[in-house]
């Protein structure tokens, strides 16, 4: 072999051995590689010696990397990850291990100095990669991040991509997620700085230390002095990079651009509002029935009625009222339209503008406004009987189902009354109703059927509940629904006294025309100055709409609301004869609403525990049972022409306590009732009244007879009207004869409305008013009179004990006329009584009478048939001290079969007070407090 | 069919649904095209081995870049071009092309930093320019620190009863039949509104991404005869929004704010509302999403001489409300939702509980002459109960309030511009209640045009 060869051989022995060197070095701790390098930068291995770094040199573990100024380099390491170097720059590759099969591995580096980008490979998506410098550790998993060693080893690390950066130091740790943030360790113990964002001045400079310097001189695509080849333009150009880039529109790229924020609640501002205007225009119709939201058309019907005579008249034969013939004065009418039915509210609530119209046909309409409730200073906005302006008040009952108008016509200063309602078709058919009495506003009274100067205009209560329906009608086919209603009161105590009352009886009745309510009312007043004579009233009512306008088939609606709330009343029909009867004293048009109490009653113990003032409820015990009794009272006899008045006291004729019969019967509601009197001290006339089964006027049918009115054994009235001598035979008699006429009606009444007192109550002893006139055909005169009655049941003698003593207590009450001064007083009454069989006997003692009292003895209670009596005479006390009289009674029984659990009769007498004539009638009622009664 | 970017896609459903029920219609990423195939796992890493022994080779460099790219594995792709900065930084496309790539990433500070330098770059070729610049722009927006956007809709409707009368004049009043005055029955009616929504963000630069979110609504509309229906309706709420739901479900938020509203109808304030709430959404997937909202607010009304007893409205009013979105394709979507709703009131009669169920069906049609995106149709159907807790005795005291409500609606959105659409909506409603007062029918047809910012 040549020299020559042999030096060839050797050189590439050499080079074999220097590259299989390099080969072997490579295997040994090989983590990575230069993939680029700007000059100068070295590399120095742990067991090594220092080497200038080239593209392509390896990397090994524990290695340390230093660049000089302008000195880069970029190590790729075998995770794929990458570990950019900027110029100046001292780090030591300390931890490389990876495990290819796994991709795990740890990543470990020790920086001094310098500036340095991590771009994480597979290890670093597991493990952060961790890199150490003089102030800070900083974790980088997942991501890129940019650090930054000053020279005095002060950290700046900026995150660009990953999961997340920690910077910890000794005096805390913070991580960062958000890519452009900075986190920057001052000094090893400080805690490391808020994230902030990376300026672009900031990330600028960082970029710019980590790519070369200057285009290398060779851009020809040849080596760089780094080793590799120098890329350029073209070379990117060439390549498919912008394809998969640029070359897209930002959108189409991965990162999506974030949801603008979803809006809470989720509904626009047009849903909202559109659903915000429905449902005010919603509400705005709801409360339109407050303000002419709503009509009603349906079966409206009415009436108006413009009165023609002013109310008012004293004089006892003077008629006065309206008349009621169909016309112009008073108009019916079947269709109306009320607009805007108002909503009764409470106070402070808007009461609405409703409008009445009712259409009148030629006529016209009425209209006038409609609010809730009771609004006065009203006026109608049409009207058909004139010109005038009707004024008043309006009245819409809070049901919203009657409608009440009380004008006045300012032209002629007549009074109108309209009224509206949607009729009851469904009526109750067991139970009582109760009711209020209005004002009658025609006449201007406030005891219905009395003219206002008559007594109609006392200060009276009228607004307790005065007037019941009772409409059970299942026991009988002939059974009615009985009406009664007592008004009115006395104002005032002793001569001073005034009194005005209103006694109804009638009936609710269903016919071809309709359901209607009829029936009799008689009234009475004693005002000052009015003598020894009462004022009667006496009249017929019956329904007050004749709503279709022709008599001859009316169509008569009495009843509005639900369950017969309202009902409106006027006075009857004139009998078909030419001239008026003269008890017909009265017409005009009333109006009663309802009002319902809550009465208590204890059937089991057979005890009221409330009782309304003038009208009990209907539960009380009802049986058919004769009840008799005792009446008294005062009255005066007037002769027809002249006038000459002799006044009079009454009693029951017969001693025995069948003066007053009263037949109950609950099978019909009905009762009859008898009363037998007797005058005394002023003539001894017998005056007979039969009430309640026979009226002339109405027939003589049971059935048809509205003249009585039964709800049950303590509650209950009758009436008689007869007209002529035979109406009146056997009905209204006077010394046994028949009477041309003869009006009576009697109630029953808890108390006198407006006189104070305790008064006695107790089951199957009931007591009451009495009116009426009789006028006898011979002599002619007109016999009033007032009293009170009381009946019970009356056993057999021989039921009262025989032994024992017992006391009673209860009240007096009387008419009195007192030097012509008509007037109602009560006294308490205290009774002793000594059963001793035949012997019973027994001391009365009446208080607080008139400024005095009695006392009364009576013995010897005997019997009658049927039942018993005893009878005495009264003594006045005090200021009555001259006055004596008579007294007579009975001992009721009581459900349970108690004999003498109540007692009561009459008392009457005469005699002088102060000089001048002084009578009294009445009655007395007790019940049982000690002994042998209990 | 034209290939309908999903961006598109969210766009005309977002704007749609923004104008039918205020819904967001987001739908996420859409998967990234094919790249994750096992060949080219194999291709990229045998690029990478390569690359490794031979890192100074250009071609094998690009060609480990581009398949990086393709497989997603961006950082890889950034360290290739990296690598060429550090031997040549005059690599505008270079620097262009890593800009892209950290765009893509999410880390738009750095893009925009490579993106700049380009564009200061004298002689850079203006090709590589202008598409930085598009880039630029899109990244300035991404990295304001607050912005606004919103929509504005002008336009008019017609309903067949403005003013939701019953059915029939034949109604209650205090429990007795009686006749609805004629002021009172169903009218119909033209009304010309407009409606803008504005929807303001501020990046509260937190490590958590918390924004300040913040919303307002206005609707105006004034009736042609229904003057009473005149109505002015602001509605605005605020809240901060953050990852707190991201462990149950990644990508998920919650929000909670307080609102308040205002209404007015006929020039007087009629209502106002103030109240808070919460609102979470969660997107379960890239196609599923889901948006809760709980609320509570306190509702007064206010008595006027035309609505005098409004107040009686007054109470607090407490609601649930969950929606659901489903992407089927890129160009079909359903949507489900229910509420349930307390209402609370001074007079019992005007309190209610709400129960309400709906559903949408959106479908995204491209139309040629078309450029600035799809047009949508939507169709929607709801059905609603009400309870009222109490009898009303102005109608009837014995008679409690019970609605229910069916609802259907078709909503065409036209994109005529790139800012402007048109949108058709017809809509019909149908309420049965137990009260004659409250049933009523109605008809609408609104037509208007939308625009966004």
């Amino acid at each position: 072999m040549g020299s020559n060869a042999k030096l060839g051989l050797a050189a590439l022995s050499v080079f074999l051995l220097a590259h299989t060197a390099g080969a072997l070095a490579q295997t040994r701790s090989d983590i990575g590689v230069a993939a680029a390098v700007n000059p100068q930068a070295e590399g120095t291995p742990a067991d090594g010696e220092t080497r200038t770094l080239r593209v392509g040199v390896n990397v090994q573990s524990n290695e340390r990397i230093v660049t000089a100024e302008g000195g880069q380099a970029q190590m790729l390491f075998i995770d794929e990850s990458t570990f950019t170097i900027g110029p100046n720059s001292d780090v030591v590759l300390d931890e490389f291990v990876f495990d290819p099969d796994t991709g795990t591995g740890r990543i470990a580096l020790t920086a001094t100095k310098g500036v340095f980008r991590m771009v994480g490979g597979k290890i670093s998506k597991r493990t952060p990669v961790t890199l150490k410098t003089p102030t800070a550790v900083i974790g980088i998993r997942g991501g890129i991040a940019l650090v930054n060693v000053a020279a005095n080893g002060s950290t700046q690390a900026t995150f660009l991509f990953g999961d997340a950066m920690t910077v910890g130091t000794a005096g805390g740790n913070l991580s960062v997620t958000r890519p452009g943030f900075s986190v920057t360790a001052a000094s090893a113990s400080a805690p490391p700085s808020n994230p902030v964002q990376a300026t672009g001045d900031q990330l600028s400079a960082s970029l710019g230390t980590l790519e070369g310097s200057a285009p290398p001189a060779d851009e020809g695509g040849g080596e760089s002095a780094g080793g590799g080849q120098v890329p350029t333009n073209q070379n990117v150009a060439a390549s498919n990079i912008g394809a998969l880039g640029s070359n897209s529109a930002p959108n189409a790229l991965g990162a999506a651009a974030p949801p603008p924020p979803p809006v809470g609640g989720g509904q626009t501002g047009e849903q909202t509002g559109q659903a915000a205007g429905r449902q005010a225009q919603q509400n705005n119709t709801l409360q339109s029935s407050d303000n002419l939201g709503f009509s009603i058309s349906r079966n409206f019907v009415g009436r108006i009625t413009h009165a023609t005579r002013l109310a008012g008249s004293t004089s006892s034969t003077l008629t006065f009222g309206l008349d009621r013939p169909q016309g112009s004065l008073d108009k019916p009418f079947q269709t109306s339209s009320v607009s805007g039915i108002v909503r009764r509210k409470d106070a402070g609530a808007r009461q609405g503008a409703g409008v009445f119209s009712a259409n009148l046909g030629s006529s016209g309409f009425f209209r006038a406004p409609l609010a809730a409730g009771t609004k006065t200073g009203i006026s109608a906005t049409s009207q058909p009987f004139g010109s005038g302006t009707l004024t008043g008040t309006s009245v819409l009952s809070s049901d919203n189902q009657f409608i009440l108008y009380e004008l006045t016509d300012q032209a002629d200063n007549h009074r109108v009354l309209a009224f509206a309602g949607i009729p009851t078709t469904t009526f109750p058919t067991t139970g009582a109703t109760f009711y209020k009495a209005r004002d009658d506003f025609i006449l201007g009274s406030r005891v219905v059927g009395l003219p206002a100067a008559d007594g109609g205009n006392l200060a009276v209560t009228s607004s307790d509940t005065n007037a019941a329906i009772y409409w059970n009608t299942s026991l009988s086919t002939t059974a009615q629904r009985p009406f009664a209603a007592i008004l009115g009161g006395v104002v005032g105590t002793g001569a001073s006294q005034q009194m005005a009352f209103s006694l109804f009886v009638g009936q609710v009745k269903t016919d071809t025309t309709g359901t209607v309510i009829e029936g009799n009312f008689g009234g009475f007043s004693y005002l000052t100055g009015d003598g020894a004579s009462p004022r009667l009233f006496d009249g017929r009512f019956e329904s007050a709409c004749n709503c279709d306008n022709t008599i001859a088939t009316e169509t008569e609606y009495d009843f509005y609301g639900t369950n017969a709330a309202h009902f409106i009343i006027s006075s009857g029909d004139l009998p078909n004869t030419s001239t008026l009867s003269p008890f017909e004293r009265f017409r005009g048009v009333e109006t009663v609403q309802k009002y319902n109490p809550a009465i208590n009653f204890n059937a089991a113990t057979d005890t009221l525990t409330t009782r309304s003032a003038h009208l009990a409820s209907n539960t009380g015990v009802t049986f058919n049972r004769q009840l008799t009794g005792f009446v008294a009272g005062v009255g005066a006899s007037i002769v027809q022409s002249g006038g000459a008045v002799t006044p009079f006291t009454f009693n029951s004729r017969l001693v025995d306590p069948n003066g007053v019969k009263i037949q109950t019967d609950p099978n019909t509601n009905k009762i009859t009732s008898t009363f037998d009197m007797v005058k005394s001290n002023g003539g001894s006339d017998v005056l007979f009244v039969t009430m309640g089964d026979k009226d002339t006027r109405f027939g003589t049918s049971p059935a048809t007879s509205g003249k009585s009115a039964f709800f049950d054994d303590e509650t209950f009235a009758s009436t008689v009207d007869c007209d002529g001598t035979t109406a009146c035979t056997g009905v209204a008699t006077f010394n046994g004869g028949p009477a041309q006429d003869g009006i009576v009606t009697m109630v029953t009444t808890d108390d006198i409305r407006g006189l104070t007192g305790t008064y006695a109550n107790c089951t199957y002893c009931s007591w009451g008013l009495i009116r009426g006139e009789i006028a006898p055909s011979s002599p002619l005169t007109f016999e009033r009179f007032t009293g009170f009655w009381t009946a019970g049941a009356v056993q057999d003698l021989a039921q009262i004990p025989a032994t024992g003593t017992a006391t009673y207590g209860g009240h007096m009450v009387a008419f009195v006329n007192n030097n012509g001064a008509q007037y109602i007083e009560h006294g308490n009454t205290s009774v002793s009584v000594n059963f001793a069989g035949s012997g019973t006997n027994g001391t009365m003692t009446v208080s607080n009478f008139d400024g005095g009292g009695f006392t009364s003895t009576f013995s010897a209670v005997t019997a009658t048939s049927p039942g018993h009596v005893f009878t005495g005479s009264m003594t006045g006390t005090g200021a009555l001290s001259s006055v004596t009289g008579s007294m007579a009674g009975s001992f009721f029984t009581n459900a349970a079969g108690q004999a003498v659990a109540g007692m009561g009769g009459k008392v009457f007498g005469y005699g002088t007070v102060g000089g001048n004539a002084y009578r009294f009638g009445g009655i007395h009622l007790e019940t049982c407090t000690t002994g042998a009664c209990q | 069919m034209r290939f309908i970017s999903k961006h598109a896609f969210e766009r005309a459903a977002r704007l749609s649904a923004a104008l039918l029920f205020g819904l967001s219609l987001s739908w996420g990423a859409i998967a990234q095209q094919a790249g994750d195939s096992a060949e080219l796992d194999k291709a990229y890493d045998a690029a990478f081995q390569e690359l490794f022994q031979d890192p100074g080779n250009l071609d094998k460099s690009f060609r480990f870049a581009e398949l990086a790219v393709q497989k997603g594995n961006f950082e890889a792709a950034i360290s290739a071009l990296e690598r060429m900065l550090l031997i040549n930084p005059d690599l505008p496309r270079v620097r262009l092309e890593l800009g892209v790539l950290y765009f893509r990433i999410g880390s738009y500070a750095i893009a925009r930093t490579y993106l700049t330098r380009v564009a200061q770059t004298e002689d850079a070729p203006q090709e590589v320019k202008d598409r930085v610049q598009v880039f630029l722009a899109e990244i300035d927006s991404r990295l304001t620190r607050g912005s606004l956007s919103g929509s504005v809709f002008i336009g008019a409707r017609y309903s067949d009863n403005a003013n939701s009368g019953p059915n029939s004049p034949n109604v209650l009043a205090n429990g007795v039949a009686a006749t609805l005055g004629d002021q009172f029955t169903n009218k119909s009616d033209r009304n010309y509104f407009i409606s803008a929504q504005v929807n303001h963000s501020y990046d509260l630069l937190t490590q958590r991404n918390e924004i300040i979110e913040s919303s307002g609504s206005l609707y105006a509309s004034e009736q042609d005869k229904q003057k009473q229906l005149d109505i002015v309706f602001f509605e605005g709420q605020t809240g901060i929004r953050g990852p707190f739901v991201q462990k149950l479900v990644p990508g998920g938020s919650f929000k909670p704010y307080v609102l308040g509203n205002m209404v007015y109808l006929q020039d007087t304030w009629y209502q106002f509302s103030v109240g808070f709430g919460a609102n979470v959404v969660l997107p379960f997937t890239q196609r599923l999403r889901a948006t809760i909202n709980l609320e509570s607010k306190s509702e007064h009304f206010r008595n006027d001489s035309e609505r005098p007893n409004a107040s009686q409205q007054s109470g607090v009013e407490g609601s649930l409300r969950a929606d659901a979105t489903y992407a089927l394709t890129d160009t079909q979507q359903v949507g489900l939702r229910a509420s349930a709703t307390s209402q609370e009131a001074k007079e019992k009669f005007n309190a209610f509980r709400q129960f309400q169920i709906g559903g949408s069906f959106t479908q995204l049609v491209a139309i040629k002459a078309l450029e600035s995106g799809p047009a949508s149709v939507s169709a929607n159907i709801s059905r609603s109960m009400s309870h009222y807790n109490a009898p009303n005795p102005t109608v009837d005291a014995n008679r409690k309030r019970q609605d229910q409500e069916w609802r259907w609606s078709v909503t065409s959105a036209v994109p005529v511009t790139p800012d402007w659409t048109i949108v058709t909506t017809f809509q019909r409603s149908t309420i049965d209640s137990s009260l004659p007062n409250f049933e009523n029918h109605s008809a609408a047809i609104t037509f208007g045009a939308s625009r966004r910012f």
